[in-house]
């Protein structure tokens, strides 16, 4: 093992330096910029980029997510730069190469009053519901503001819900499962900062408003080498920068939640910032409307400065403050509800380079991420957890003629605090700094005819040992006129695992620890047995017309090493875990249409995950020694729908949301226990209630399902736009089940008709 | 029609219909329900003077439980002698402020006798145990054995099917100043000995091994950093404790796991219902091994303390 590693960064090391001494002694040229948005100083990705010299001959390269584009290997001589994007005027101009030059030229494109929505040329089409390669979507703001929310702060979270495979709680608690994993195996990176808790307590919100995304790439699974560390999917979400030339912001109310964001030039042309802050008022503006107490107060603020240092060098410095409060049981017996609070802090910065030496676009990043949670009283909680992680990473895409490569060394450093009262004391807590490193290379090789294969490898070095875990990971995509097939494959550990009590679904408190080994004496990461997967996707997709896009995808998850809490018959909650292994298969099928003035999509997922656990009194229980079940999350089937249109300068949007039931655990009855452990006065004996449970999660919740509309119209009052919305939500009144407490048989349902109303200042 | 197209037809309205039947179900009924009355925990011994039995009504909520009367009659059965008696209902406060319900009976239960326990609801339905108290017990130390290990044989003579919670203390000195910081002479170490007990003719044997034992010590006082080499270990005595329990209280492993037996069927002999009726009583030895047991398993002879 030690010496594939020691291998692989050599053959990176030698790949790097023939780059460059093959530049070097052929004395060629090379081109490299940012693409970037005239108007506002948007860095523009999958710019088309094309060199036609003088002999005809042409090369063509696209821009990364920053923008930047690198060309190397050109004869030296004069070339027509040509650039085309969605959107944008083509950029034309010329330029001359002298031998050895590394010239640097910038590419600002100038937006048309063509709408992108009417204009996109379908093969350069990226984000849609039915677009989805290998287990990936990219979510543009445009799709996630199409979805019907009670306010006008459109937020990522409420498209998250309408993919298939994304399985939530419902309407609070904030908790995500993907594809049989667990809300604690996602990946979720705002800019390169881990988000720990990025999802707000009540479901219709999250870290990420639209105003403040350009892109999230959500992986189901399968995801590349350049992601580690979880093991079941990756959100990863890009903030856009503030305007370089002008200022602009906007302001938005309504019963729920109130936000502003502005963004301008800091210094004109060359430094921008962008801010965004929001605060919840549902607690004190939507009690009228539902006549339903919601003890919620959350909200965010997320600040991004960034700029250009000099000419091949951009600096982006981010920031980002989030808050929860609120209780998400009721009242059980008298004791009043438990409150939950929890608050997530990062700052991180990242610097784009072009280097003038080799053609490389390197970004190197830091940040700090920081999640404090607690259970109980304000001033007493009995439950904390909090996680501290610094990240340094250096990462660069290599580019030669046939390949593009990226490649990265991330190292990660991770302090866990827990301070568990109550009925915690059982759990296994391993030692609370955990110091990961990781490389990772990643070639994407482009076969010709359609295929394009991104074969990549990932060394996962835990606690800084050099016997790291090897992680292959295969993507690979063919395109065939109309048709796209693509798979992907990989292999993926986790070596600090959240862990919750699965039996209550109010509970939205994870631990956050090692994972659990039975000698805390060996320092060995690997005889800790870290969670681990192997992911499989296979998918097809194809655009019959230019208004329709289909596309299937099936996929298979093999998790091991899993830590679940184990089964008492006692009314607590409690974290002692037990093993577990579980499986994942299921598949999605997805509609996506565009005809005329409507746009909509259905999409339908199938999912069966099945956990098999191991438990010492299994035996004594249910009289076998490991149980295969339904975990709490295995919504077999996801049906959602989503119909958007404009008539007469109005906006329409419909959703409608179906999920089957969700399995939870039946009790047969409750009695009492007395511990019979000695000759004693059995009137002074402790006792303790009981549940006598059926086998666990052998009972199915009602399906849920839920219809939604908004109607939004804007308004041009020079020089501010005014937009008006009027929204609906869980139009029909479905008394949807969010928590079922077995122990009370108290039932707390999601929440009832919303009519909601919204208003939105911009300039 | 196209037959595709009657298939799609077709499809689609099972599945619109199958989404409507499912759809429209709001209600969830978290309780199955189990048809059996009580959790009944009862402990016959001869060692106090008034037995105590405690009753749970299976129901289908966890409902917080007030001071309201119990629908249970407990009723038990001297099966030896015939004699019946009718238990009396008193409420007990539980944790959290829980009222639970303790039924109590004044008599000292027999050794030897065979105990039939009732408890019955108004309707009839019943829940049942039986437990027999073991025979009084004669123990008795056989000769000392002293190679290869000084092993003293603590013999019970019984009809007890277990022993549980068998254990040997040690009052010991291990310095030249005995007193404690208590002020008792020495100061006690207790080890666990259900693993040294064999089943003999007419009873139960329990090796004291001395030998061993001064090994488990010494390792004890090492560990926490309280042994002194140059005077080593002195016995003052040797306390043997243990449950001669009756057959049905037999935890799997031997080991009052609450995480194993607080599950229903893990451990219960009630009919009808769960919990468990037991009966047994503590027995309690001593005995000091001679200055020459002491110094051959390592000790150092009292006498010389």
């Amino acid at each position: 093992m030690k010496f594939v590693a020691l291998r692989l960064v050599r053959c990176l090391g030698i790949f790097v330096f023939c780059l460059a001494a093959r530049d070097a002694r052929a004395q060629s040229a090379s081109l490299s910029g940012f693409a970037t948005d005239r108007t506002t100083g948007q860095p523009l990705e999958l710019v088309s980029i094309s060199l036609r010299g003088t002999g005809g001959a042409t090369r063509t390269t696209v821009s990364g997510r920053d923008g930047a584009y690198t060309m190397p290997g050109l004869t030296p001589g004069r070339y027509v730069l040509q650039a085309t994007y969605i959107g944008y005027a083509a950029y034309t101009d010329s330029l001359e190469l002298a031998p050895g030059e590394r010239q640097l030229q910038d590419i600002r494109l100038e937006p048309t009053e063509t709408r992108l929505g009417e204009a996109v040329v379908e093969s350069e089409r990226t984000n849609g519901a039915a677009r989805v390669t290998a287990g990936q979507q990219v979510i543009r703001p445009a799709d996630v503001e199409l979805i019907p929310a009670p306010d006008l702060s459109a937020d990522l979270i409420n498209y998250l819900t309408t993919v298939p495979g994304v399985v939530s709680t419902g309407d609070r608690g904030g908790l995500l499962y993907v594809r049989g994993g667990e809300p604690s195996q996602n990946l979720v990176l705002l800019d390169g900062m881990p988000i720990y808790q990025p999802f707000h307590i009540l479901g219709f919100y999250s870290s990420f408003p639209a105003e403040i995304m350009n892109r999230a790439d959500l992986y189901a699974g399968g995801f590349g080498a350049r992601f580690g560390g979880r093991i079941s999917s990756v959100l990863d979400v890009v903030s856009r920068n503030g305007n370089e030339y002008a200022y602009a912001g906007t302001a938005t109310a309504s019963p729920f939640m109130s936000s502003a964001t502005l963004e301008g030039p800091i210094v004109r042309g060359q430094f921008s910032f962008l801010a965004s802050a929001r605060a919840s008022v549902i607690e004190q503006a939507a009690e009228p409307l539902l006549h339903e107490n919601l003890p919620f107060s959350f909200g965010d603020a997320f600040v991004k400065l960034q700029g250009r240092l000099h000419a091949r060098g951009r600096i982006e410095i981010m920031g980002l403050n989030t808050y929860d409060r609120g209780t998400v049981g009721e009242d059980t017996g008298g004791q009043p509800p438990d409150q939950f609070r929890w608050r997530n802090q990062a700052v991180g910065v990242r610097y784009i380079v072009l280097p003038k030496s080799l053609p490389v676009t390197a970004v190197a990043r830091a940040s700090y991420s920081l999640l404090r949670s607690e259970q109980g009283p304000k001033d007493q909680p009995y439950r904390i957890s909090n996680v501290r992680s610094v990240t340094t990473a250096i990462e660069g895409t290599f580019v030669s003629r046939r390949m593009t490569m990226d490649a990265g060394w991330i190292i990660q450093a991770n302090t866990l605090h827990d301070e568990l009262g109550g009925t915690f004391q059982g759990l296994e807590l391993r030692e609370s700094d955990f110091l990961s490193s990781a490389m990772y290379v990643e070639p994407e090789i482009d076969l010709g005819a359609g295929f394009n294969i991104r074969p990549g490898i990932r060394m996962q070095f835990y606690h800084v040992r050099f016997d790291p875990y090897l992680e292959p990971r295969l993507r690979v995509v063919w395109k065939h006129g109309v048709h796209q097939v693509s798979a992907a494959a990989g292999v993926y550990h986790q070596e600090i695992v959240g862990i919750s009590d699965r039996r209550d679904a109010a509970s939205v408190f994870t631990v956050w620890a090692g994972v659990p080994t039975a000698d805390e004496a060996p320092k060995d990461v690997r005889s800790g047995r870290l969670s681990k997967a192997v992911h499989t996707i296979l998918g097809y997709q194809v655009s019959p017309t230019k208004w329709l896009d289909l596309s299937i995808e099936g996929f298979h998850k093999e998790m091991g090493n899993l830590f679940v809490p184990e089964w008492t018959p006692f009314p607590r909650l409690t974290t002692r875990v037990q093993p577990a292994r579980g499986r994942s298969s299921g598949f999605d099928v997805r509609v996506e249409f565009r005809p005329g003035p409507f746009y909509g999509y259905v999409t339908y997922g199938y999912a069966q995950t099945i956990y098999q656990a191991e438990q010492a009194n299994l035996i004594y229980w249910y009289g076998v020694e490991s149980m295969r079940y339904r975990p709490p999350h295995d919504r077999r089937h996801q049906v959602n729908a989503l119909l958007t249109t404009t008539l007469a300068g109005v906006d329409l949007s419909v959703r409608w949301a179906f999920g089957s039931g969700l399995p939870f655990s039946r009790a047969l009855g409750f009695d009492g226990f007395v511990l019979l452990d000695d000759v004693m006065d059995l009137s002074k004996a402790p006792t303790s209630r009981r549940v006598i449970y059926e086998r666990p999660y052998n009972g199915l919740l009602p399906t849920y399902h839920r219809l939604d509309l908004s109607i939004e119209r804007t308004i041009n009052l020079r020089p501010v736009q005014l937009t008006l919305q009027g929204s609906l939500i869980n139009v029909y009144d479905r008394r949807n089940i969010f928590y079922l407490d077995v122990f009370t048989l108290q039932r707390v349902d999601q929440l009832p008709i919303i009519p909601s109303f919204g208003i939105k200042l911009a300039f | 029609m196209h037959p595709l197209r009657r298939v799609a037809a077709i499809l689609t309205l099972a599945i619109t219909a199958g989404l409507l039947g499912t759809g429209c179900e709001e209600n969830v009924d978290p309780v199955l329900g189990i048809d059996l009355p009580y959790s009944v925990y009862a402990l016959f011994t001869p060692a106090l003077d008034t037995q105590w039995v405690r009753v749970f009504p299976i129901e289908g909520t966890l409902k917080v439980r007030t001071k309201e009367k119990l629908d249970a009659t407990v009723t038990s059965t001297d099966v030896t002698t015939g004699e019946k008696r009718v238990w009396t209902d008193s409420l007990i406060e539980g944790p959290t402020g829980l009222f639970e319900h303790g039924y109590w009976s004044d008599f000292r239960a027999e050794y030897g006798h065979r105990y039939e326990l009732e408890v019955t609801r108004s309707d009839g339905a019943t829940s049942s145990a039986t437990t027999a108290v073991p025979a009084q017990v004669i123990a008795s130390i056989d000769p000392t054995i002293l190679a290869p290990q000084v092993v003293v044989p603590y013999r019970l003579q019984t009809d007890a099917k277990h022993l549980l919670e068998v254990e040997v203390t040690y009052q010991i000195i291990r310095s030249t100043d005995p007193r404690s910081p208590t002020g008792t002479l020495g100061e006690l170490i207790t080890l666990p000995y259900d693993d040294a007990v064999q089943p003999v003719d007419g009873g139960w044997m329990v090796l004291v091994d001395l030998t061993t034992d001064f090994d488990r010590l010494r390792s004890e006082l090492v560990k926490e950093e309280r042994y002194d080499p140059a005077f080593g270990i002195a016995i003052v005595r040797v306390a043997i404790d243990l449950i001669v329990a009756s057959e049905e209280w037999a935890p799997p492993g031997g080991v009052f796991d609450p995480t194993i037996i607080g599950l229903p069927n893990a451990l219960t002999n009630v009919q009808n219902g769960f919990g468990l009726v037991v009966s047994g009583f503590r027995l309690h030895n001593e005995f000091v091994p001679t200055d020459d047991e002491s110094k051959q398993a390592g000790f150092r002879p009292l006498s010389q303390v």
